[in-house]
């Protein structure tokens, strides 16, 4: 924690309001629109549910909003369809071109990262100030492809660095009206977080393991003694594995949850510093139970499956506040690229904060 | 008709307690101690649309911005005053358990259609639209595969094999498709009684399926119905349909997340199962013709797969089963 913390911070919980049988209804209405549509309505159905859940979130009173307009959403992904089926053909017809694409696609990337970056951050507003992102094509281009790169000759032993100035980066270059955050992520904590867990998986691989092997035992001792001989069950040994869906989840989700507390919690925005709490286990276990809910349900409790996961993620968050939240200023307006914002939701990537 | 709210300035993060009503000709009037604000008027207002219980914006033309949570009334002066309320049917849709239901019916059947009609017939426009060189594409390194992990070379005799390799050159001599058919012997191993199609118009037999044959009318048969499978492009087909699915799926609910990529999967295995027993019919329904045509009996199609059943002791679960039941395919080529 920073040091110039003052004795008592003001803690604003993030809220989350949104209810199930609301959204349900949002929900499927869109995706009827959009069926009916032919998939033009997709990027209104977009708009209206990140603006449900947004709209929804609360901190300190006063809610967020997405304030992406459909039209570019929808124009975005009519160029990335046009683009994608260009280059295919191109490809089908000369084969050579394909270098020549790898090439340019290469050159773009860093420049969509960016864009992407700024679509969600100048789309998101909270008490009407907007927020942005700053960073440029040569950072994007080193730490989002040359570093990645890089990091493949050291075995990817050096990956999570990677990350942790990817992370850094993002939050630096991030801002609210005109106030910058700052981060002072460490490297080495990232790099801890990726260590336990691999540190975890192998116990789990091993513990999960030992848990088969007594089942088939027990089945074997109960059944079949032919079930447990090697010889004659050859897959014996590998009944452990049943549970690698539920390694892989926990591995995921421990390295989400903790880079996305770490990065929260090192990150500060003019004095006031924010705090999440999120669980591996608790995400863990709400990503098995939603999985099997959307199953029982053929898909209708999706819905309460996202409102479930918002309500977790605003109930483990906080800002810290020792300044006051009113005396933020816009920053200056500036006039974005209009393709260079379309082609940025399109990619859709997301990240972080 | 009174809204209450707050005022941001549009150029601070503060808000100040404000009330907002509208007189008649349409002038506004905003109550608020700490800024004075006059002379809109409500059509020059930009209003957001009503999203769920969300809070709505009224934005002034400098920045000023009044957000309230009263959105029955906002949606009133709208209707009183005019304004943009062209997209405000979307909230009614959205607002009512009735048009919810009416929704899932309607995505339901939508999905049923897509699954059962929709893809398949857009895969096999699709499939037939490409040239012939894209299935084998599709199959370049799959026999090479097969014979590294499954295969081994045939053990039958040389006259055994061109005996049969001159019926196969029979049956696709008239043929100009643009396929390369091509004959191919394999000792099974572990693969047992089989015969193979692969994309490319390889057709592959298993030593095991040529012992099994009562005599050469019925391994014919099985030629005329793998040859099927490589004219109705039914990989390439497959390879679509199966690619194009959880794509659907994504792009409907709009979802990428873990679970849901993990659960597209899931409707994918199923429904793949029933496009494959619609393969194996389609492919029937070619042999019947191919056979007739080259004046062979189809029945001896219908006598290997007795005697491939009951080889197999087949499950009566046909859901997740890749072939049709064998009785269901002895009915339909006796037709």
């Amino acid at each position: 924690m920073s040091q110039n913390l003052p004795q008592h911070p003001t803690v604003h919980p993030f809220e989350f309001h949104g209810k199930s049988g609301e959204f349900f209804k949002i929900w499927i209405v869109n995706i009827c629109l959009t069926v009916l549509t032919l998939g033009i309505y997709s990027a209104w159905a977009k708009v209206r549910t990140h603006q449900y859940f947004y709209g929804h979130t609360t901190l300190a009173g006063s809610s967020f909003e997405y304030t992406a307009k459909p039209m570019t959403i929808l124009k975005g992904r009519l160029i990335a369809i046009f683009v994608v089926i260009a280059f295919t053909l191109l490809i089908e017809i000369f084969p050579l071109a394909a270098i020549p694409v790898a090439v340019a696609f290469i050159a773009v990337f860093p420049w969509l990262i960016c864009r992407a970056l700024k679509f969600q951050a100048t789309n998101t507003r909270y008490r009407n100030l907007s927020f942005n992102f700053h960073g440029k094509y040569k950072q994007a281009f080193l730490n989002y492809l040359l570093l990645p790169f890089l990091s493949i000759f050291t075995l990817y032993i050096v990956y999570p660095l990677v990350i942790a100035i990817q992370k850094r980066w993002h939050v630096n270059q991030s801002s609210y009206g005109q106030t910058f955050f700052t981060s002072q992520l460490k490297s080495g904590s990232i790099f801890m977080i990726y260590l336990k867990a691999i540190g975890l998986l192998f116990l789990a691989s091993f513990i999960f393991t030992i848990i088969g092997t007594i089942f088939a035992v027990m089945l074997g001792i109960s059944f079949d003694p032919a079930f447990i001989d090697p010889d004659s069950n050859p897959y014996f040994p590998f009944y452990g594995l049943l549970f690698l869906p539920l390694y892989v989840t926990f591995y995921v989700a421990f390295i989400q949850t903790r880079v996305l507390n770490t990065v929260f919690n090192t990150s500060s925005l003019a004095g006031n510093n924010f705090e999440s709490k999120l669980k591996a286990r608790t995400v863990t276990w709400l990503i098995i139970s939603n999985t099997l809910a959307i199953l029982v349900s053929a898909g209708l409790l999706i819905p309460w499956t996202h409102i479930r996961m918002a309500r977790y993620r605003a109930e483990c968050t906080q800002l810290l506040a020792t300044g006051d939240l009113d005396e933020f200023t816009r920053g200056a307006t500036e006039q974005q690229n209009a393709l260079g914002e379309e082609l940025g939701e399109a990619m859709d990537l997301e990240f972080g904060i | 008709m009174q809204l209450s709210g707050r005022l941001f300035d549009g150029h601070t993060s503060k808000s100040h307690p404000a009330e907002l009503s509208v007189a008649e000709p349409g002038d506004i009037r905003i109550d608020c101690p700490a800024l004075s604000v006059s002379g809109y008027h409500w059509s020059e207002l930009t209003i957001s649309p009503r999203i769920g219980s969300t809070a709505r914006y009224l934005d002034l033309p400098n920045g000023l911005r009044f957000e309230t949570r009263d959105n029955d009334q906002v949606d009133q002066l709208i209707g009183l005053h005019a304004g943009d309320d062209r997209l405000s049917w979307i909230h009614r849709l959205e607002n009512s358990y009735r048009y919810a239901l009416l929704s899932v019916i309607c995505v339901a059947l939508f999905i049923w259609w897509g699954i059962n009609y929709g893809l398949p017939s857009a895969a096999r426009q699709v499939a037939f639209v490409l040239p012939v060189s894209v299935n084998e594409e599709v199959s370049k390194h799959t026999l090479s595969t097969l014979d590294k992990y499954l295969f081994k070379p045939s053990t039958l005799s040389t006259e055994r094999k061109e005996k049969l390799t001159r019926d196969f050159e029979t049956l696709i001599a008239s043929r100009d498709d643009g396929f390369n058919y091509q004959l191919h012997f394999r000792d099974g191993g572990a693969v047992g009684p089989n015969a193979f199609a692969l994309p490319d118009g390889s057709v592959i037999f298993t030593d095991q399926i040529i012992k099994l044959a009562g005599d050469d009318e019925e391994l014919i048969a099985v030629m005329s119905h793998e040859i099927g499978h490589v004219n109705m492009r039914h990989g390439l087909r497959r390879a679509l349909q199966s690619s194009a699915l959880p794509l659907l799926i994504i792009v409907i609910t709009g979802d990428m997340s873990t679970a849901s990529s993990v659960l597209a999967a899931l409707p994918t295995i199923l429904v793949e199962s029933q496009y494959s027993q619609a393969f194996e019919l389609e492919a029937d329904a070619f042999a019947k013709d191919l056979l007739i045509q080259h004046e062979h009996d189809p029945m001896s199609l219908a006598r290997l797969l007795e005697k491939l059943s009951s080889e197999h002791e087949e499950g009566t679960n046909d859901w997740f089963s890749s072939h049709p039941p064998t009785p269901e395919r002895i009915e339909k080529l006796r037709d």
